[in-house]
């Protein structure tokens, strides 16, 4: 059984270091797994959020060698380090050893209205083919780690800008062609700390754990919000 | 926060596509810039020659467009990246933006007509 | 968040090649550019003093040094245009899942554009000293 050894960022932002943990690691275990093994056999006091250990909850994701993953679904050997740093997500409030805060991140998300708008009020089902639903059935994958926020150069330098989840999340519901409130979401993503400050390094997409393209939804809504901008600058009448 | 507060009139989609159209424009511009004054030695910024091509109208319309570009985009993207670090106040930024944008290009167009109006007397 | 966390953006740990660095780099080469900008606006103005002394500004200029100079802005300048054709095309939301593919294309293309222009910027500099 081979060792690896996991430097990680301990304490709180007033007083903290990084600390050394040695955990045995076979083909298959999962950071998580070393997370929990410490916990349970050498520092009790270490704190990380974890639940469903199988990338559904989206509790998890920490910085790994300085880039975010989820910890759950990591497992050490592909890493192929002996020595692992692990780090609470950059770019959050931090509160202690691995835990960050995810209250801005959440509300950044509810601003961007992500549900279905209707102006009517259907009876029975909404149809949609097969077609209509490859268009955005990547984005309904996303788990809301968190991660492409932390892995975003302007995210972690801007707390202000939305951000790569909240905004795929408002073009999946703009892409949906049950959805009526395409314009209202253009509102709100169209802000200069919107759609705006993104440049495309597409970081977001590399560290998505569930291969979804966040970086190309933002594009699509840019298309999607200079369109919607230039037809209410061109006084075109646009219907909110 | 930012995006909790209602909707507000944005020119930054605009400032986008313009962002976009002038990057395409200077991929022809600094092109033939490049081309015209560096891969012929000074053969073509020979100070007779600079003062001959800029008689041509179309030479004038060509760095006239490519002072307007150039400017905006090396501008705008200076702006972004300033945005981009968490700055709030977005109003004041834009308002520099747009003074040292429009002196940079009528100071670059006038320039370029005070440079004609000397082969009054050095063209003869 | 303070004045540091704004300069995160330029960190290149954990940075993948085709995304984050191609991204620092992209903005570092455009703000060499900017301000090779405005020196380049500055120096134009020696064209108001008559002929002989373009002819001085121009001998200064065109010397090894400052053709080396030239040479290495030219990397600056094709690399932010190599880049930033990829980025428009990919800003409209082509190609997206492509990046990397398409960043190694656009890299290649650059570098083939630059490889030609020193070789004519040499060349004709031999061949006019």
């Amino acid at each position: 059984m081979d060792k690896v050894i996991f430097r990680i960022k301990k304490g709180t932002p007033e007083k903290w270091e990084y600390r050394d943990y040695e955990v045995p690691v076979e083909n298959g275990t999962t950071i998580l797994d070393a997370l929990y093994y410490i916990r349970d056999n050498i520092d009790r006091t270490l704190s990380f959020r974890a639940s469903c250990r199988m990338e559904v909850c989206g509790s998890c994701a920490v910085m790994v060698n300085n880039f975010p993953r989820t910890a759950c679904s990591t497992q050490i050997k592909t890493i192929g380090k002996k020595v692992i740093t692990l780090e609470p997500l950059a770019g959050y409030p931090w509160i202690r050893d691995l835990v960050v805060d995810f209250d801005g991140f959440f509300k950044k998300h509810e601003s961007v209205k992500p549900y279905l708008i209707r102006k009517d009020n259907p009876e029975g089902q909404l149809l949609q083919s097969p077609e209509q639903l490859a268009k955005y059935k990547q984005f309904t994958l996303c788990i809301k780690c968190g991660a492409c926020l932390a892995a975003c150069p302007v995210a972690v330098s801007d707390p202000f800008y939305l951000g790569p989840a909240a905004l795929a999340a408002a073009y999946r519901f703009n892409a949906d062609s049950r959805d009526q409130g395409k314009n209202l979401r253009l509102a709100v993503v169209s802000d200069a700390e919107g759609c705006w400050r993104c440049h495309f390094s597409s970081e977001c997409s590399e560290a998505c754990p569930k291969d979804i393209d966040p970086a190309g939804a933002i594009q699509k809504l840019k298309v999607q919000a200079a369109g919607y901008e230039l037809k209410k600058f061109l006084h075109l009448g646009v219907k909110e | 926060m930012a995006f909790n507060e209602s909707v507000k009139k944005s020119m930054e989609p605009l400032a986008w596509l313009f962002q976009m159209v002038t990057a395409v424009f200077m991929v022809f511009f600094l092109g033939v810039h490049l081309i015209i004054a560096h891969a012929y030695g000074i053969n073509n910024i020979l100070f007779q020659k600079i003062l001959e091509r800029l008689q041509d109208p179309w030479w004038q319309a060509f760095y006239i467009a490519f002072i307007i570009s150039v400017t905006y985009h090396a501008l705008n993207g200076l702006r972004g990246i300033i945005l981009d670090m968490g700055v709030k106040r977005i109003k004041l930024i834009n308002i520099i933006f747009w003074i040292v944008a429009i002196a940079t290009i009528i100071y670059a167009i006038w320039l370029l007509y005070a440079i004609i109006g000397t082969s009054n007397y050095f063209l003869t | 968040m303070s004045f540091k966390d704004s300069l995160n953006w330029i960190n290149i740990k954990g940075r993948h090649l085709q995304s984050g660095i191609a991204f620092i780099l992209h903005r570092l080469t455009g703000l060499v550019i900017l301000l090779y900008l405005y020196m380049h606006l500055t120096a134009l103005s020696q064209l108001l003093n008559g002929g002989i002394a373009y002819r001085n500004f121009l001998s200064t200029v065109e010397s090894p040094p400052f053709v080396v100079l030239d040479i290495l802005l030219f990397l600056v300048i094709f690399y932010h245009g190599a880049n930033g054709v990829r980025l428009v095309v990919q800003e409209f939301g082509i190609g997206t899942r492509k990046r990397k593919l398409f960043f190694w294309i656009m890299m290649v293309l650059g570098l083939i554009g630059w490889l030609i222009l020193t070789y004519f910027v040499v060349e004709s500099f031999m061949g006019g000293a």
